[in-house]
C-alpha cells in the first residue's frame, strides 16, 4: 500500500487512538491515577453505572442527554429553517446583502458566552435563553454558509439554463437550489458542531437539567469522575451527530467536489 | 425547419467602460452577417475581437448598442431554447446524470415523459454516450462532457446551435474527434450554427463560411467561402491544396 492512499492515514488515526486509549488502561490498572484528578477506567466505569443506575440530582441520566440534545437540536433546526431563506436572500440580492451583512458580520466573531448575561436579561433563566443562544450562533453561520453556496453558482451555468427554456421559478429551486446544496450541508455540518458545543455554555444559564449543568454541579461537589463522564458523553454525541451528516452529505451529493 | 435566412446580424456594436475609466472600449464596431438555414458559420480572430460577446448577443446575453440581431426576422430580446449554447467550459447539472442532464430542458417546460426518454435516448446515441446514460458528469472525461453538452442542446431542436469555442479547452485528439462528430451530426441533421473559435484549421474544416475578425475595434475584415465539398474527412481535406490556401489566406490576414 502507498503511503499516501487514504486508508493507510485511516488506520494511523485508529493506532493513535488506540495507543492513547491503551496508556490509560495500563496506567488505571498500574493504579498511578488519582481518582479525583484523571481517573483511572475502573472508577470511570463506576461513575457510568451510577449515573445510569441513579440519575443525577433527581434527573435519571438520559434525561440530561435528552434535555442538552433538545436545547442543541431546537436551536439548530430553527436555525436552518430561518438561516437558509435569509442565506438565499442575501447570496441573491446584493440590496438586501448590503442591508442585513454589517449586523450579521459584527455580531459572527463576538463569542457567545459573551452574550450569555444579555440573553438571561432579554429571555429569562428559562429554556427560551438557551435556544436563543444556540439559534443565533448557529444562524449566523447558516447564513454565510448558504449565500456564499448561493454566489458560487456559475453565472454560465444559469444562463444556460435560461436557453434551455427555464423560467426564473424554475432555475431557482431547481439550479440554484440545488447547486447551493453542498455549502447549506456545510453550513449544517458546522453549526450543528456549534450548537451542540454551545450547550454546556448555555446551560451556565441557571440549568436544572442537562449535561453541561451536570459538569458544573459535579465540579461544585467535586465529583471529578462524573465531570469527566459529562465530557465524554458531550464528545462522543458530538461525534455521533457530526458523522450522521457527513454520512447525508455523502449520499446526497456524491458528486460534489468532483467537477 | 424553414428555409432562407436563419440569423441576421445587422451593424451591431457594442462598447464597454474599462475598469480605469477613459475611453470605453468598443468590442464590436459595425458586424454584419447572416446565416442561412443549415449553414455552418465560424468566427475568428485573436481574443478581444468580439467574437464572444457577438455570440452572447445572439444568445440573448447581452444586447447591442447599435444595430440589431434577428432570428427569422425578429428580433432577439432575451435566452431562449430556439438557440442552444454550447460552452467552452461545459455547463452541466452536476447532480443530475447523463438521461436527466439530456431531459432537463425538455422536462422543465413540461414535454410528455415518453416523447423525452426516446429523444434523450436517440440524441445520447447520436454524441456516442450510449453506454453512459446512468454516468454523472464527473464520471465522464473533457470530450465526453462536451458530447453531453451537445445532445442536452441538440434534444430542443434549437433554429440555431451556438458554439463559444467548444473544443478549445480539448487535448488535440479529442479535439479531431469532436470535429468529426460535429460533422456528422451537421450531416444527420443539417442544423444551423454560428461557430467561434481561434483555430483557423477548425474554422475551415467544417464551415461553408468563415468570418476573419480583427480586436480594437472588432470587425468583419474579410469573409472566406470555404466551399470544400462534404463529407469532408479530416486526412484528406487537411491535406488538400484548396484546404492548404484557404488556410495560408486566412493566416496572412490575421498577421495584420
Amino acid at each position: 500500500m502507498r503511503t499516501d492512499s487514504p486508508g493507510h492515514y485511516w488506520l494511523v488515526s485508529v493506532a493513535s487512538v488506540g495507543v492513547a486509549l491503551g496508556a490509560w488502561l495500563v496506567a488505571s490498572w498500574l493504579g498511578v491515577l488519582d481518582p479525583n484528578r484523571f481517573p483511572p477506567a475502573q472508577t470511570l466505569a463506576g461513575s457510568v453505572a451510577e449515573l445510569v443506575q441513579n440519575g443525577y440530582s433527581g434527573k435519571p441520566f438520559w434525561m440530561q442527554i435528552g434535555a442538552s440534545m433538545g436545547r442543541a437540536l431546537s436551536g439548530f433546526v430553527i436555525a436552518v429553517l430561518v438561516g437558509v431563506p435569509v442565506g438565499i436572500l442575501i447570496g441573491s440580492s446584493r440590496l438586501f446583502d448590503a442591508i442585513v451583512s454589517p449586523f450579521l458580520t459584527f455580531l459572527r466573531p463576538i463569542p457567545p458566552i459573551a452574550l450569555v448575561p444579555l440573553f438571561v436579561f432579554y429571555f429569562g433563566i428559562g429554556e427560551l435563553s438557551k435556544v436563543a443562544l444556540i439559534f443565533l450562533t448557529s444562524f449566523l453561520y447558516m447564513t454565510v454558509n448558504t449565500a456564499s453556496g448561493v454566489r458560487s453558482v456559475p453565472e454560465d451555468l444559469l444562463l444556460a439554463s435560461r436557453s434551455l427554456g427555464l423560467t426564473d421559478r424554475q432555475i431557482f429551486f431547481h439550479v440554484t437550489i440545488p447547486a447551493s446544496a453542498a455549502a447549506i450541508l456545510t453550513g449544517m455540518r458546522v453549526s450543528m458542531t456549534l450548537s451542540w458545543a454551545l450547550v454546556v455554555a448555555a446551560e451556565l444559564i441557571a440549568a436544572q437539567v442537562g449535561l453541561g449543568f451536570l459538569i458544573m454541579d459535579a465540579t461544585t461537589f467535586f465529583r471529578i469522575p462524573y465531570v469527566y463522564v459529562g465530557i465524554i458523553t458531550i464528545g462522543l454525541i458530538g461525534l455521533a451527530l457530526e458523522g450522521l451528516l457527513l454520512l447525508v452529505e455523502r449520499r446526497l451529493l456524491h458528486w460534489r467536489g468532483k467537477q | 425547419m424553414s428555409g432562407g435566412v436563419a440569423l441576421e446580424v445587422r451593424g451591431v456594436g457594442r462598447s464597454f467602460a474599462r475598469a480605469g475609466g477613459g475611453e470605453p472600449l468598443r468590442a464590436l464596431d459595425g458586424v454584419s452577417f447572416s446565416i442561412a438555414t443549415s449553414e455552418i458559420v465560424s468566427l475568428v480572430g485573436p481574443s478581444g475581437c468580439g467574437k464572444s460577446t457577438l455570440l452572447r448577443m445572439v444568445a440573448g446575453f447581452d444586447s447591442p448598442d447599435e444595430g440589431e440581431l434577428l432570428l427569422d426576422g425578429r428580433r432577439i430580446a432575451a435566452p431562449g431554447q430556439d438557440r442552444g449554447v454550447v460552452f467552452q467550459q461545459p455547463q452541466l447539472y452536476p447532480w443530475l446524470n447523463v438521461i436527466d442532464n439530456v431531459s432537463f430542458g425538455p422536462r422543465m417546460r413540461g414535454v410528455a415523459r415518453d416523447r423525452i426518454s426516446a429523444n434523450a435516448e436517440h440524441y445520447i446515441r447520436a454524441v456516442g454516450l450510449a453506454r453512459f446514460e446512468r454516468h454523472y458528469p464527473y464520471q465522464l472525461s473533457g470530450g465526453m462532457r462536451q458530447r453531453l453538452q451537445i445532445a442536452r442542446v441538440l434534444i430542443n431542436e434549437p433554429r440555431v446551435l451556438l458554439m463559444d469555442e467548444p473544443f478549445g479547452a480539448l487535448d488535440y485528439q479529442t479535439r479531431l474527434g469532436m470535429q468529426r462528430l460535429l460533422l456528422e451530426l451537421a450531416a444527420e441533421y443539417r442544423p444551423t450554427v454560428l461557430f467561434i473559435t481561434h483555430d483557423i484549421e477548425e474554422a475551415i474544416f467544417i464551415s461553408d463560411r468563415v468570418h476573419v475578425m480583427s480586436a480594437h475595434p472588432g470587425r468583419i475584415i474579410e469573409t472566406i467561402d470555404v466551399g470544400i465539398p462534404r463529407p469532408r474527412v479530416y486526412d484528406e481535406v487537411s491535406a488538400s491544396a484548396p484546404f492548404m490556401a484557404l488556410k495560408l489566406k486566412t493566416l496572412k490576414l490575421l498577421a495584420h
